[in-house]
């Protein structure tokens, strides 16, 4: 088992009462250590990992490897291993025809559209290398670069037949709300129904204090640069097993499939708002904790995201406390430890003491950020949803 | 014959004195036993006739009657002769022909023919100390004996049985023992992984065998004495006790003098951070005073990892049925 995770493994095990599960956690942790360990041994690995480091960085990268950057081209072509090692291919989706209120796209996706609305365009926004993360950015972007799933956390009804009528007029509010407040681009109902809130062009408020990268680019503040996906439910602590309805997850996958194919989005850009989510004054990841530990990547095609280290972390020197690590479940954790080794050993190949190092990161982080803020017309809202 | 309608998993303690079968029941964990050893007995209608009627299970070969599991401890009394052992020191017994064929029916009493994708796991001992002996055989044969039931078979390190049967608590990190017949099993584990696991041969059996040459008694004999009136807390009342206060010393300073090696010669150690527990289970450590005894050699050897507390399992003769037990569940 890689050290650095025992203490956090150890630490949740504690939490978990009945014998049985504590077991089952123990080991699948220790499955999934080995599996990376296993891992090591195939012949791709990280650029920027030099030679001769420790065990423990080569375990992490093990996990982010299979990242690649956005692909542009040849649609079709396998686009990238996903953090479980499967292949996975760019969907390939279009538009199939518009009708008065909705859009119906080839993969079977059925867009509403009476609920949507303008906003402030999307303007060109920076990415910065995830590797050096300078505070210069590496390049522009103009089209969307990932989705961030959200939850509503609106009341939630029991999901029963008898119970229809008062469910649709939750709906019906709760859109009307987050269409009101610009949350989303997109919001899928209990039912499954996908409506367009704020049109893709457009920005949303829905990730304002918000970071991530991929192993390529790091995107700081997502309204601009990502893509909202809202899904009418709610996050709970520990949860293990996702709260949406099969009818809200096949509704995420296929939206989602549209939306990879029309913008070349990577499975590794599609993540969750607790994944995203930091707080600018404490620097601490996962402000928000929505979808922190139970979504279902597997389901909606994608790799299992949780394991992707947070950028937030290791580029810029947040951390996270009890607030998020209670509310993820057996998996976003070990992201996230992941992202704490690869900073505490960035930090001991610079000779830095972990704290120098953090300071130095949070350092360029806030510079990024009013530079960030300064350049874009967007208006920072850092307490949406 | 355990008739189980559920397809809950199982889990099997296959030990070298006694076989022992765990299974849900509700809440609760049902426990079965079964003397791992036979006895042979002459042939006679008469006696075949007695057997079937107070229902002891016994196989006609030929000339002879045999008579295994529970029984074959009160028939070897009976007959003044030894009870013949399927298993020596933790695995099939070499010198018994007919050990695979014996274990075989006692296990078949015990459990009736796998449901579909039923689970089971049993136990295995881990290779003693020093010796990197090939312990495939044995695995590898049980393994197909309960295949062949139909069951959808695992094994665990026996040590780690008891690990999984009482240290929830510490979040499946210590030091679990097994003191059986043939072995005592030892595994130290770190967050349910097996870190260093191994068995020294000195158990119940080498004690037995040990007292019963000093003192001319029958190995069966030491053994009923043993299991009913021995008390380890150094007052010996009798030549008997004395000499199973030798023998258990011996074993006892053999298993820390063991677990001291073992820890020194396990590469890549994790960092404890925190006094970590022994539990000890099996029948041989089930005398009163074992605890305490094995508490001030450990005292005494500066043992190189802090420890906690050490402690009897709650149920030391069915714990690493148990723990085999907890093992097929979280495998569901």
């Amino acid at each position: 088992m890689v050290a650095p995770l025992n203490k956090l493994i150890e630490w949740r095990s504690q939490r978990i009462e009945d014998p049985l599960e504590k077991l089952r956690f123990l080991r699948q942790a220790a499955t999934s250590s080995m599996t990376v360990e296993a891992s090591l041994k195939t012949p791709r690995r990280w650029q920027w990992v030099s030679g001769g480091v420790l065990f423990a960085m080569i375990t992490i990268c093990a996990f982010t490897l299979a990242r690649q950057p956005a692909s542009t081209a040849a649609a079709s072509l396998p686009e990238r291993l996903s953090a479980q090692g499967g292949v996975h291919l760019m969907p390939k989706v279009w538009l199939v025809e518009t009708k008065q209120d909705s859009d119906v796209y080839s993969n079977g996706l059925r867009v509403e559209n009476k609920y949507a609305v303008d906003n402030e365009p999307r303007k060109s926004y920076p990415a910065f290398a995830r590797r050096d993360a300078k505070e210069s950015p590496m390049e522009w972007r103009t089209q969307p670069s990932g989705i961030v799933y959200h939850t509503t956390e609106s009341l939630q009804l029991p999901f029963e037949q008898s119970a229809t009528k008062a469910i649709q007029r939750v709906d019906v509010d709760v859109l009307g709300l987050v269409r009101k407040a610009r949350s989303y681009h997109f919001m899928i109902d209990k039912f499954g129904q996908v409506y367009r809130l704020v049109k893709e062009s457009d920005v949303a408020y829905h990730a304002g204090f918000s970071v991530w990268g991929d192993e390529r680019a790091v995107f700081v503040n997502l309204n601009n640069s990502f893509l909202s996906i809202a899904i009418e439910t709610h996050t709970r602590p520990d949860q293990e097993m996702p709260t949406a309805t099969a009818a809200q997850i096949h509704s995420a996958r296929v939206l989602t499939e549209m939306l990879r194919s029309k913008y070349q989005i990577p499975a590794s850009d599609c993540v969750t708002h607790a994944q995203v989510s930091v707080n600018p004054d404490n620097k601490l990841l996962g402000f928000h904790t929505d979808w922190a530990g139970n979504f279902p990547f597997n389901e909606l095609g994608l790799g299992d995201n949780y394991l992707e280290p947070p950028a937030a972390i290791d580029t810029f020197g947040f951390t996270y406390d009890s607030t998020l690590v209670q509310a993820t479940g057996s998996r976003y954790w070990q992201g996230l430890i992941l992202a704490e080794e690869q900073m505490r050993l960035q930090a001991m190949n610079q000779g830095l003491s972990q704290a120098e190092y953090r300071k130095i990161l949070q350092e360029k982080y806030s510079k990024i950020l009013r530079a960030v803020r300064g350049n874009s017309a967007e208006k920072e809202k850092s307490n949406e949803n | 014959m355990k008739t189980s309608d559920s397809i809950s998993p199982l889990g099997l303690d296959i030990g070298t004195s006694r076989i022992c079968l765990a299974q849900r029941a509700g809440e609760e964990i049902q426990y079965e036993t079964q003397l791992n050893a036979f006895v042979t007995v002459p042939y006679s209608k008469m006696t075949e006739g007695v057997l079937k009627k107070q229902k002891v299970p016994h196989t006609v070969t030929g000339p002879e009657i045999i008579v295994h599991g529970n029984e074959s401890d009160r028939f070897a009394d009976l007959l003044n002769v030894e009870t013949r052992r399927t298993m020596t020191k933790g695995v099939l017994n070499p010198a018994e022909p007919g050990s695979l064929d014996m274990v075989r029916k006692i296990i078949g009493a015990m459990l009736e023919q796998g449901k579909t994708r039923q689970k089971l796991c049993f136990t295995v001992p881990a290779a003693p100390l020093g010796h990197e002996d090939n312990l495939t055989y044995h695995e590898t044969t049980l393994r197909q004996v309960l295949s062949d039931m139909g069951y959808e078979v695992k094994s665990i390190n026996e040590g780690l049985s008891v690990v999984y049967a009482e240290m929830d608590q510490s979040s499946y990190t210590g030091i679990g023992i097994s003191c059986g017949g043939g072995l005592c099993n030892v595994c130290l584990a770190y967050l349910s992984v097996p870190v260093m696991s191994f068995s020294i041969p000195r158990a119940g059996d080498y004690i037995d065998t040990s007292a019963a040459s000093v003192t001319g008694e029958r190995i069966n004999r030491i053994r009923l004495e043993k299991e009913e009136s021995f008390h380890f807390n150094g007052f010996s009342p009798g030549k008997l006790h004395q000499v199973l206060s030798v023998y258990y010393d011996e074993m006892i300073h053999g298993l820390v003098t063991g677990m001291k090696q073992a820890i020194a010669g396990t590469r890549n150690m994790p960092k404890m951070g925190k006094p970590i527990p022994i539990v000890l289970s099996g029948g041989t450590a089930m005398p009163e005073g074992f605890r305490d005894r094995f508490e001030a050699v450990v005292k005494e050897s500066d043992f190189q990892l802090p420890i906690s507390e050490i402690r009897m399992a709650a149920d030391p003769l069915h714990t690493s049925a148990k723990g085999a037990l907890v093992a097929a569940l979280t495998d569901m």
